[in-house]
């Protein structure tokens, strides 16, 4: 079990053993912190962490210095409990509650973190695989016509024809209203 | 449309044809039909552009004809070309 740097694609350079214990350890490390009786999941570090705790992980001086706000207790974060986001625990930016037993992110999540225990890879299952045909030289259109369709190829007109948001995609706009 | 504007809209036309061209030819550096492709149209957009420049300046810096004057500089900035 080795990490082959040398081969072409991130898949080629390790082999499933070596991805499964990466992602594990990777988990690990986000969500317990070895030495810390109070929970904090930061990096080991010898510095400050940020997070109202001092010290590292590592043990002796660990003492957690809660400031305010937090209701779950771990950090001293003053936020909202529903919208407590331990950026330190994963770094996936999702806002889930940072809760040793409910930091678990479902893989619907669409936050990025890989730390759910629905997480297709590390039930062994592959890894996705992109599919895309090899273009040909074929039905080129004239110039102008390329010019109106703002591609020289016929098999790469897909029209887009938008679609009123109902307000449920994230994006941030009022739903409807363009 | 007057007669520099279609020279312009012949040069973008086939610029982005080119363009195209590479794009394809990145992926396909041995198909000779686009190879063919390319080689006919870098011949036109040259053209295109040799007869705007002779008639209307430069369109590009490279196309300073005038030994007396920078004409880049007095030519219609590209934001300024339908004004």
């Amino acid at each position: 079990m080795e990490y082959r740097k040398n081969m072409r694609t991130p898949l080629d350079r390790v082999d499933d053993a070596f991805l499964r214990q990466m992602l594990e350890e990777n988990a690990q490390e986000i969500r317990f912190g070895e030495a810390c009786t109070q929970r904090c999941h930061r990096p080991f570090s010898t510095e400050q962490t940020g997070c109202g705790c001092r010290k590292d992980r590592r043990g002796e001086e660990h003492e957690p210095e809660v400031r305010s706000g937090c209701s779950i207790g771990i950090c001293g974060r003053n936020r909202r409990a529903d919208e407590h986001d331990h950026e330190f625990r994963s770094g996936c930016g999702c806002r889930r509650e940072s809760r040793p037993d409910e930091h678990e992110h479902d893989n619907t999540s669409g936050c990025g973190c890989r730390n759910g225990r629905t997480n297709a890879v590390r039930e062994g299952h592959p890894l996705a695989m992109v599919y895309s045909p090899s273009q040909e030289w074929r039905e080129i259109l004239e110039e102008e016509e390329a010019m109106v369709h703002g591609t020289l190829f016929r098999e790469l007109i897909f029209p887009w024809y938008p679609t009123a948001c109902r307000g449920d995609n994230n994006c941030g706009c009022q739903g409807g209203q363009r | 449309m007057n007669e520099q504007r279609k020279l312009q809209r012949m040069i973008e036309t086939y610029s982005f044809v080119l363009y195209e061209t590479a794009l394809y030819l990145d992926t396909h550096p041995h198909c000779r039909a686009a190879l063919e492709y390319y080689g006919k149209y870098n011949a036109r957009l040259k053209e295109a552009m040799e007869k705007y420049e002779s008639r209307f300046g430069p369109i590009t810096i490279y196309g300073n004809r005038n030994c007396e004057e920078w004409q880049w500089v007095k030519e219609p900035w590209p934001w300024e070309f339908n004004a």
